[in-house]
């Protein structure tokens, strides 16, 4: 995450019954919700795939992953992330959220660290801010997720 | 991106259209020169020398079904041994240079065995159609065979 003197910028991404924090700089964009492609053979975490600046970009909801699935509405939006570390420049992927992500700027010292989803598979932390049960994404493991290392890679003919 | 492809074939079929590069191996036949006959989960042959050219009919979520609508078969690797066929509602040419092709990588599982069956899509303003990987769509399809019975 951004940090300068302890502070962190980050945004709260409403995602079913909870929020995400992820660091500001991972996120390319956040849009409004947009006709998806349905991939086939597809897990159901992968909604499917968007036109985002003339690019093909999966979009994922992951809560399905402790709870109801966001249902996509009008407050829903569309956060497009950079590749994650390790991957091709080109792997832009996407999170739905169930309304619009809040910017917030935190005070490191004054976060209450929680076990609460210690051992979610998904999220690498829990914490308690403004009285919301907030977990930050182990990007590891959505990197497992998300990526068949057994796969070759994409090969235009 | 660029793509080695000067054509590609846009395929209809379960009310979807998808993309695949037309690669020198693909086979077109209209379905007069197919037999409408029910192997496993194939759903026409083409009898060719001895050897049993099998069809399969898809449906949305690209699985195995007995019936629908379809004209022509599409035949993968149809210059080697096994040549498996796709059964199409209706197909088109189109010129690579009329579409622009955006490699992605599907997230997830392979279906295939070290393949993911899509890997670009063709982009549109604010829609985009999915391009199969010829091989992994030819590795699916023959995956099929051997198999009895539906509804997997």
């Amino acid at each position: 995450m951004a940090l300068a003197d302890n502070r962190i910028h980050g945004l709260l991404l409403p995602v079913g019954d909870r929020f995400l924090l992820v660091p500001s700089a991972l996120v390319a964009e956040i849009s409004v919700f947009t006709t998806l492609t349905r991939l086939p053979l597809a897990p159901n975490w992968l909604l499917g795939v968007m036109s985002w600046r003339s690019r093909p970009v999966p979009v994922c909801d992951l809560a399905r992953f402790w709870g109801a699935p966001v249902v996509p509405g009008e407050k829903s939006r569309v956060v497009v992330f950079y590749p994650l570390p390790g991957r091709q420049p080109s792997e832009f992927f996407a999170l739905i959220t169930s309304a619009e992500p809040q910017s917030r700027i935190i005070d490191t010292p004054a976060v209450l660290l929680t076990d609460d989803d210690a051992v979610h598979p998904y999220l690498a932390v829990s914490l308690d801010l403004d009285s919301r049960r907030v977990g930050i994404p182990d990007l590891e493991a959505l990197k497992d997720l998300f990526y068949d290392d057994s796969a070759a890679p994409p090969v235009l003919f | 991106m660029s793509s080695g492809a000067r054509h590609y074939l846009e395929l209809k079929f379960a009310g979807h259209t998808f993309l695949m590069p037309n690669t020198p191996d693909v086979s077109i036949e209209p379905r007069e020169n197919m037999q409408i006959e029910r192997r496993g989960r194939a759903a026409a042959i083409r009898s060719l020398q001895g050897v049993l050219w099998q069809a399969y009919i898809l449906d949305g979520d690209l699985r195995p079904v007995t019936d629908g609508v379809w004209t022509r078969a599409v035949f993968l690797n149809a210059r080697a041994k096994s040549p498996v066929g796709l059964l199409v509602d209706d197909l088109r040419l189109l010129p690579a240079d009329s579409l622009r092709i955006e490699a992605f990588t599907p997230l997830g599982p392979a279906p295939v065995s070290g393949q993911h069956l899509f890997h670009a899509a063709a982009m549109q303003a604010s829609t985009l159609t999915l391009v199969f990987a010829p091989t992994a769509l030819t590795a699916y399809l023959q995956a099929q065979e051997g198999a009895d019975g539906f509804g997997r």
